[in-house]
């Protein structure tokens, strides 16, 4: 197996960590394609952790928006142009979607989600691990609060998203959420 | 006399320092200034710099020193065997040279032995400490020119980046080494991977699955 390589050819890794660390989280998810070494640190809790220890951590604020009318709009506007009498703007579904906003440097900026994000949902964070967790039900078609929902767990840390599972007893529409740690 | 101020220049004033033994930093910072010729007033030390004045102090008055407020000179041997004179005090801003002299590893006439950094990254090591000399002085003018002399400073091709940062790491001289890792990450951010390999050398190393993956994870939406 060959060696690894290192993080900054170069450098000894604990100055290219010193390094790296200083980069600002929301260009993070740009370094995963980089190569092996550098997808696998930006995950890394340690990584979260070198950079609360070097005070370059950032306090970030999620926040599921709904997004203003412009796609509803569109929507609408080419029912109209077929000569359908369609529904009104304000009944086509609205679309969701998290952004973050950095306090540490007052960046905004939005996520793109693997599925759209369902209405309603929720953010919730886990402080240990730095993880936010984003659930919400979707509504069926044509009906507000229908069966389906959907969960996914974002793992801050360079924006990677995995699903997660949950109980059929649980679904529903999320209306508030808080974590504590007991 | 003042340090190195030209890096082209480092070389020619290393040849002149080894004919003549002349001093690489003459100009007197603050600290030296205020240092009382007799060890009996301390009182009048600046809080700022105490403690590196408490050993010159010691070490003049050890040395019996005292009549022309004369500054005590180190002089380093460098990894490519070049000796490099530098005053205490500037030198001193290195953690580890500082705790050479507190632990009073070199006395008047002995050469210290730097054997990881070179003649001239020591010598641009030297003219950031000696900027820095008085730092923690609270002036907003002189922390506006500080800042101002620090970009200046590290804006060096990326060898020169990369010495900086081996040599700051291994003298231990933290402000230096926190704006040259700071440069680095400054770097980096912004640029697309293919950028970023090519300039800094690494090796993308993925498999085609891999790579795949992680080309579909999430991007951004917006920057």
């Amino acid at each position: 197996m060959a060696d690894e390589q290192a993080l900054l050819p170069g450098l000894p890794d604990d100055v290219a960590l010193d390094c790296i660390a200083r980069i600002p989280h929301r260009f993070h998810p740009g370094l995963r394609p980089i190569c092996r070494r550098w997808r696998d640190l930006v995950a890394a809790p340690s990584f979260r952790c070198h950079r609360q220890r070097i005070n370059t951590a950032e306090d970030l604020i999620f926040l599921v928006q709904a997004l203003g009318g412009a796609a509803a709009e569109s929507t609408a506007g080419d029912a109209k142009d077929s000569g359908k009498t369609t529904a009104a703007p304000d009944l086509c579904p609205p679309i969701y979607a998290i952004s973050i906003y950095s306090v540490t440097d007052g960046s905004w900026h939005r996520l793109a989600s693997p599925e759209p994000v369902p209405m309603f949902a929720q953010c919730a964070a886990v402080m240990r691990g730095g993880r936010v967790f984003v659930m919400g039900a979707a509504g069926e078609e044509g009906s507000v609060g229908g069966g389906g929902y959907r969960g996914w767990i974002l793992e801050i840390q360079g924006g990677k998203w995995r699903r997660a599972v949950t109980p059929a007893m649980f679904a529903g529409f999320p209306y508030s959420a808080a974590t504590v740690r007991l | 006399m003042a340090a190195v101020t030209e890096t082209e220049s480092v070389d020619k004033k290393i040849r002149m320092m080894n004919s003549s033994s002349e001093e690489v930093a003459v100009e007197n910072p603050p600290a030296i200034n205020h240092m009382p010729e007799d060890d009996s007033a301390s009182a009048a030390i600046p809080a700022g710099n105490s403690l590196s004045d408490q050993v010159m102090a010691a070490a003049i008055s050890e040395t019996g020193e005292t009549g022309e407020g004369e500054k005590k000179n180190l002089r380093l041997m460098s990894s490519d065997g070049k000796e490099v004179v530098v005053e205490a005090a500037v030198a001193m801003k290195s953690q580890l040279i500082r705790q050479m002299i507190e632990a009073d590893c070199a006395g008047e006439s002995d050469v210290i032995n730097i054997p990881n950094v070179t003649a001239a990254v020591l010598s641009l090591i030297f003219r950031y400490c000696e900027k820095h000399l008085g730092d923690g002085d609270g002036d907003k003018a002189i922390a506006n020119d500080l800042k101002s002399f620090d970009e200046d400073f590290i804006s060096v091709d990326l060898d020169t980046l990369y010495d900086l940062l081996m040599g700051s790491n291994y003298l231990d001289v933290k402000g230096l080494l926190d704006l040259a890792c700071q440069k680095v990450a400054d770097l980096i951010k912004g640029k697309s991977p293919d950028e970023i390999r090519r300039i800094f050398n690494i090796e993308k190393d993925f498999s085609p699955e891999e790579e795949e993956e992680v080309n579909k994870e999430n991007k951004w939406a917006f920057e």
